[in-house]
């Protein structure tokens, strides 16, 4: 019988795709707001890596007046990014053992 | 892309990379810098922009490690960005790279010989770090010194007097704030027993100079250093938590120390245990005496230098206070002077450089023959690639463009080397800190400190890349020297690749003299371990239980007092079960000092105060030259009847009877100790006796004094020889002790063998630093001769085709391979003789007399060497006189 390939989240990809869940942001953001989490020099390739996945989709800023400056990419999750981090919830839920069992 | 223009990091991101990976990954991680680099003072205090540049960079290094590289197929680039240096460095990566991927082997020898190498310099230096240069952890411990009073004329430093401490700190401007402590044991009443504390009375000032105030209440006020009121103490963490269970709330509560009553104040921040070893501190008070007592020697003195005060600067007021103090009292201070030294090199002990230099040296040579080898390879490696090089020549490519991209390899290998490296030096230094027994751990300053810091992780990088810069020069501008013509006709025959020979040649030649000289050092200091812990001590070790009995010093003020519990003592712990003999001393040998006396000897000249004679000094009770079995050779032993108020006699060891009267009999001469005015009659003469100060060597002439008429002050070392196990005695001891007086505690109690390996510990663990530096240089050399042989053995496959073929023997083709290697071992063991013989003196004159040279070790070393040597040579010969001469010829 086939299975379904069940999709792989890592810690770092539930953290991005839990804190894209209120809103679209960039990637210093979601350091910042990852309380120490997600780290700087790695944030980014992992975005990359989850683009690439389907999990987020990212479009450019408006460039702004100055011409030198990189306009920023923000990033936001995709249906099947939000689907598989609720997919990961539930099951995460399901698994944890109440204290005391 | 016509917008995107700004940053280098971007321009070489640009040419680097492919579009997916530059749009995707990388230009967000520049838009957030540019952004923040914008906006970085008013709204992002917490990140700084030189944290950020190296997270892009970070973010870089990745993609380049997973291969996000541009396709050079894919995007025409403008011109000028593909003569870019910029360009060519990323361009010399991805080519290296790709090279060493085709070459693991290769790739993963340079890295680990080089890693082995500069993992133990880092381990050493992370060591020399942690326990020489930055002993104590204190805030701006750079601006910390300490103060001592010296004797001008013999230039011995002594502790300070209240009275010229107070005037100190009166009078000094140079030094912002000024303490003092003096030690302080007091034996703390616990509801079960009785314990020794080891402790310091602290003027104000003491923590909050240190910087490390207390984590649970308070330090000392200015009314805590009132005279007679001074009943507050300060305990340490380990004590908090071993007595009272990191009770929180045990500000205010009371405790017992030598019989009256003290109430905590404050528990030390976690690890404070200064001085060495401290765990409870009191108040430190004068009294209306004490502040005019200038003779009174008791106080350690600690400053903070003011800013940038110089030490130097400071030493110029010291001085100038000792001199009006000198003029002012003349009495008690004339020819006394001041000696400011930093906190770190204060304390230092006197063998501490010696045995650090002694590694350093070791880690060095470890080094140098890892360099060696990977000369070696390169150089090999560098033949092998001639004809790539001369290729890429005739293609165009410049002589400096060719060496940049050899040395970017060694570059580069240097850097995953010494990542390799970081993780073995951390790995070893947190193994050391944690397999050293707490008890010993406790009483080396910055042992808790070992670890790899900041700085080191900057170093070792720096280090790998100036190797790999060095290294690889040399046969990077020796694969580009030779014309491209010879090479491309002649195969790289030529004059160069005899040159390279002979460079390989010297290269393994210096491996072996250096392995010689390394494994030599090691095998000495192995020796000097065992020597100082098995040869004879001039006593039997083996039956001996050792303790130390410490007396509260306001209840055995009078040597009277002290006489009489010595007396019960040794009547209680005679009676026994299962003992032979007791004894008590001042010093018994592995006690971990030694104290000495100057000497003046009847019917010769006084000499000058500072070249009076010294000698160990030893108070012990009657029995206890035969408790110890230590052999009376003339004269008779200390009795019972050698009392206070009988004859002053004294026993002296051979060795000072062989100093002083050689081929005489001295029963009965004379002799005077330190500043006493009494004659002390010699009656008797002991065999010598080791002390186990490893780090003074053999200090065997000594003087001994019976207790009664000489009783020491607070500590006395008990000895007990008994029947059955010694250890099974300490019970026993402890009860004897607590009918005397329950408030005497019994510390320190192990058997005197156990007290002799615990104080040879430092040297032991030399030994075995020295061993693993050995067996590493060991194993590099053996890799560094079979690699050269496997390469020449690879070179000559033609020759030796040719002499198989003509009738030449497997026996003479195995003659002519081991005999290169037989020549090249000779001249490296050599040279390396002469090595050993220079590091062999330059270690026994490092530690004292401890380390010998040794003849039958040099000879060991050198015949392990050959052996291994010719077995790293035999393999790849062997190989070469199975070739099927046929098959060899065609190749070629």
């Amino acid at each position: 019988m086939a299975h379904a390939r069940i999709p792989s989240l890592s810690t770092k990809e539930r953290i991005i795709l839990e804190l894209l869940a209120s809103g679209a942001r960039y990637g210093l953001q979601l350091v910042d707001e990852s309380g120490g989490q997600l780290k700087r020099g790695t944030v980014y390739v992992t975005l990359g890596r989850m683009e690439q996945k389907g999990l987020v989709e990212s479009h450019v800023e408006p460039a702004t007046p100055k011409s030198d400056v990189i306009p920023r990419r923000m990033y936001r999750p995709t249906a099947y990014g939000r689907r598989v981090l609720g997919a990961w919830t539930s099951v995460a839920r399901r698994l944890a053992l109440e204290p005391g069992q | 892309m016509k917008d995107m223009k700004g940053t280098w990091l971007r321009r070489f991101a640009e040419s680097a990379f492919d579009r997916a990976t530059l749009e995707r990954v990388i230009l967000p991680a520049l838009a957030d810098l540019q952004h923040e680099a914008g906006t970085h003072s008013s709204r992002r205090q917490g990140l700084t922009v030189p944290r950020a540049y190296i997270a892009v960079w970070k973010t870089l290094l990745i993609c380049m490690v997973t291969r996000r590289f541009r396709d050079p197929d894919q995007h025409q680039l403008p011109t000028e960005l593909r003569s870019s240096t910029l360009m060519s460095i990323v361009s010399d990566l991805r080519y290296t790279i790709r090279s060493l991927k085709r070459q693991p082997g290769f790739a993963a020898t340079v890295a680990v010989t080089l890693a082995l190498g500069l993992g133990v310099n880092a381990t050493v230096l992370g060591m020399v770090d942690a326990l020489v240069l930055r002993p104590f952890q204190f805030r701006d411990y750079q601006r910390l010194v300490v103060v001592w009073e010296t004797q001008r004329q013999t230039g011995d430093r002594t502790p300070v007097p209240p009275a010229t401490f107070l005037d100190w700190q009166k009078h000094i401007s140079s030094v912002q704030q000024l303490t003092a402590w003096q030690g302080w044991t007091p034996t703390a009443s616990w509801p079960s027993e009785a314990e020794r504390l080891q402790g310091a009375r602290v003027s104000q000032g003491f923590f909050e100079i240190l910087g490390r105030l207390p984590s649970v209440g308070r330090s000392f006020a200015e009314r805590d250093h009132d005279h007679g009121n001074n009943r507050s103490v300060i305990i340490g963490g380990g004590l908090w938590k071993r007595r009272f269970a990191e009770n929180p709330t045990i500000v205010g509560t009371e405790i017992l120390l030598d019989g009256e009553a003290y109430t905590v104040v404050g528990v030390a921040s976690a690890g404070f245990e200064f001085p060495t070893g401290a765990e409870i501190w009191m108040p430190l008070a004068f009294g209306p005496r004490e502040q005019l007592d200038r003779k009174t020697k008791t106080l350690t003195v600690l400053g903070k230098l003011n800013g940038e005060q110089a030490l130097t600067e400071a030493q110029t007021e010291f001085d100038l206070i000792s001199r009006r103090l000198e003029q002012d009292h003349p009495d008690t201070n004339r020819d006394r002077g001041a000696l400011v030294r930093t906190l770190s090199t204060a304390f230092r002990d006197d063998g501490v450089l010696g045995f650090f230099g002694v590694l350093q040296a070791g880690a060095g040579l470890v080094l140098l023959v890892a360099c060696a080898n990977l000369a070696g390879l390169l150089l090999a490696r560098a033949s092998e690639r001639q004809r790539e090089v001369a290729v890429r020549s005739a293609l165009g490519a410049s002589r400096g463009r060719i060496v940049r991209q050899l040395i970017t390899e060694t570059v580069v290998l240097g850097v995953i080397a010494s990542g390799l490296a970081l993780i073995i030096a951390q790995v070893t230094l947190d193994f050391m800190r944690t397999s050293v027994p707490p008890e010993i751990a406790r009483h080396v300053e910055g042992w808790n400190n070992l670890r790899l810091d900041g700085r080191l992780r900057l170093l070792i990088p720096m280090l790998a890349i100036g190797v790999g810069l060095v290294v690889g020069l040399v046969p990077a501008l020796g694969a580009t020297r030779e014309s491209l013509t010879s090479t491309l006709n002649d195969e790289g025959a030529g004059t160069a690749s005899v040159k390279r020979h002979r460079m390989r040649q010297f290269l393994v030649v210096t491996e072996i003299a250096l392995a010689l000289g390394l494994l030599v050092a090691a095998g000495l200091s192995i020796q000097g371990g065992m020597r100082l812990v098995r040869q004879p001590g001039g006593f039997e070790p083996r039956g001996l239980l050792t303790f130390d009995v410490s007396l509260p010093e306001n209840r055995y003020r009078s040597e009277h007092v002290r006489r009489e519990f010595a007396d019960s003592f040794l009547a209680k712990v005679s009676a026994i079960g299962g003992t032979d003999a007791v004894a008590l001393a001042n010093v018994v040998p592995a006690a971990g000092w030694s104290p000495s006396v100057a000497l003046d000897i009847e019917d010769r000249p006084v000499p000058d105060p500072a070249r009076r004679p010294v000698a160990g000094f030893r108070s012990v009770s009657a029995g206890f030259f035969s408790a110890m079995e230590i052999p009376v050779q003339r004269g008779r032993a200390f009795s019972i009847f050698d009392r206070e108020d009988t004859q002053p006699v004294a026993i002296v060891s051979a060795s000072l009877v062989d100093r002083f009267w050689p081929g005489v009999d001295p029963i009965g001469r004379r002799l005077r100790l330190d500043d006493s005015r009494d004659w002390l009659t010699i009656v008797g003469v002991v065999g010598d006796v080791r002390m186990y100060n490893w780090w003074d060597g053999v200090d065997a002439a000594a003087v001994y004094r019976p207790l009664r008429q000489h009783p020491p002050s607070d500590v006395l070392n008990g000895i007990v020889r008994t029947t059955a196990d010694p250890a099974a005695a300490t019970a026993a001891v402890r009860h004897a002790l607590r009918s005397i007086d329950p408030l005497v505690p019994v510390d320190n109690s192990r058997t005197m063998t156990r007290a002799i390996t615990d104080m040879t510990f430092g040297l032991s663990f030399l030994a075995s630093l020295m061993a693993v530096c050995g067996g590493i240089a060991l194993f590099l050399s053996a890799l560094g001769i079979y690699s050269m042989m496997t390469y020449v053995v690879s070179r000559r496959t033609r020759e030796f085709g040719l002499r198989i073929a003509l009738g030449a023997s497997a026996t003479d083709v195995l003659r002519l391979t081991l005999k290169q290697a037989a020549t090249l071992t000779a001249a490296g063991v050599g040279i390396g003789l002469v090595l050993a013989l220079l590091l062999g003196y330059l270690m026994a004159s490092a530690l004292y007399g401890v380390v010998a040279m040794d003849l039958w070790t040099v000879a060991a070393v050198a015949a392990m060497l050959a052996s291994i040597s010719l077995g790293a040579a035999y393999l790849p010969a062997q190989r070469a006189v199975r070739l099927d001469p046929a098959a060899t010829l065609r190749d070629r």
